[in-house]
């Protein structure tokens, strides 16, 4: 098991792991199932037993649970996430089956976030899942957030997404974002208290975004890669916190057709309305 | 005067310089809703494509964002 500079790790019996950073305390114990369960991830220096305790210990807010929030919710219950809150009004409907894999004909019309966390209780039922059938917006956010370790933007507009975005630098909260349209996907990492990266505002400050998937179209896979990068990021992020190997502020552009990602740096904006500090 | 050599989304491209991001997206024909560009590898905010000049060896990646989920 490694040590970091500011990450303390105990040992104790019976698989029991406590780590310290930053002041915050993570116990958690692994019994003979949980080592099973999670004995692929817990080689990875990326997680171990300190990296799952820290797992155990957080909560992911999900917002939108479509093609990319349904398949991100269940590889966090799957890698063993503690506590996740499913955010979305919206029910399964059957145009929605060709991406969102998570669902099936038997879920349809029913509430999404009620349908998911059906189905992430039979994936663990130990996991505490909370599910808000509602849609996000800068009145329920602060509350939404507020106890969250990290928020996962899954959503297919704009306006919500510079909502979140807003909300969470307000809170310090590390914000994960992913996009796909076409056969394109995009995704980006934000700390959200750092005053040399950017923000999404930044990002889409005087720029037009009008494209998604009722517009423009999606390939499902394509919604896919975007959340498996997002899942993993996220995952990576709570396992290890800000020790983790990851690129915060890198925005990703990835074509699915032909194979290739790239990655660009996102400065903040002089005239940003959420990052930018007049003073 | 000067010739100057830039990369636009991994295609060479020879133009006259100076020659700023604006006038560059005009030369191409590209419309620029939804559009981001990013010179050498940073993205440079919309306001100012107006007033960031290219250089020689420049490289600029031009694309469109999506929102989609």
């Amino acid at each position: 098991m490694h040590s970091h500079p500011f990450t303390q790790t105990t040992a104790y019996s019976a698989g029991q792991t406590v780590s310290h950073i930053a002041g915050q305390v993570f116990e958690h114990s692994l019994n003979t199932q949980d080592i099973r369960r999670y004995s692929r991830q817990l080689m990875l220096d990326s997680v171990e037993d300190e990296g799952q305790a820290k797992l155990a210990c957080s909560h992911a807010v999900i917002i939108g649970l479509g093609g990319l929030g349904s398949l991100v919710a269940r590889y966090l219950a799957g890698a063993g996430v503690g506590t996740i809150t499913l955010v979305d009004g919206d029910i399964v409907d059957i145009s929605n089956l060709q991406r969102q894999v998570t669902y099936n004909e038997m879920h349809l019309g029913e509430l999404k976030a009620k349908s998911l966390f059906n189905e992430l209780r039979k994936v663990d039922p130990k996991l505490n899942i909370i599910f808000k059938s509602i849609y996000a917006d800068s009145k329920n956010l602060p509350t939404l957030i507020s106890t969250a370790d990290c928020v996962l933007d899954c959503t297919d507009n704009i306006e919500t997404r510079k909502h979140i975005n807003a909300v969470t630098h307000r809170a310090s909260i590390p914000l994960f974002i992913a996009a796909a349209s076409g056969l394109r996907w995009q995704a980006l990492n934000l700390p959200q208290n750092n005053e040399r990266i950017g923000c999404y505002a930044c990002l889409v400050e005087y720029i037009n975004v009008r494209e998604d998937c009722l517009s423009k179209g999606v390939l499902g896979p394509v919604v896919g890669m975007a959340a498996c990068h997002q899942a993993t990021q996220a995952l990576l992020f709570l396992a290890k916190r800000f020790n983790a190997d990851i690129k915060w502020g890198h925005y990703l552009s990835g074509n699915a057709s032909q194979g290739s990602l790239r990655s660009f740096i996102l400065p903040p904006s002089s005239t940003c309305e959420v990052c930018h500090d007049p003073n | 005067m000067t010739q100057i050599k830039v990369n636009v989304n991994n295609q060479p491209l020879n133009v006259i310089a100076p020659i700023s991001l604006s006038e560059l997206i005009a030369l191409k024909q590209i419309d620029v809703d939804g559009t981001a560009i990013a010179k050498n590898a940073a993205i440079v905010s919309k306001r100012e494509w107006p007033t960031t000049y290219l250089n020689d060896n420049d490289t600029v990646d031009i694309f469109t964002l999506v929102a989609g989920g």
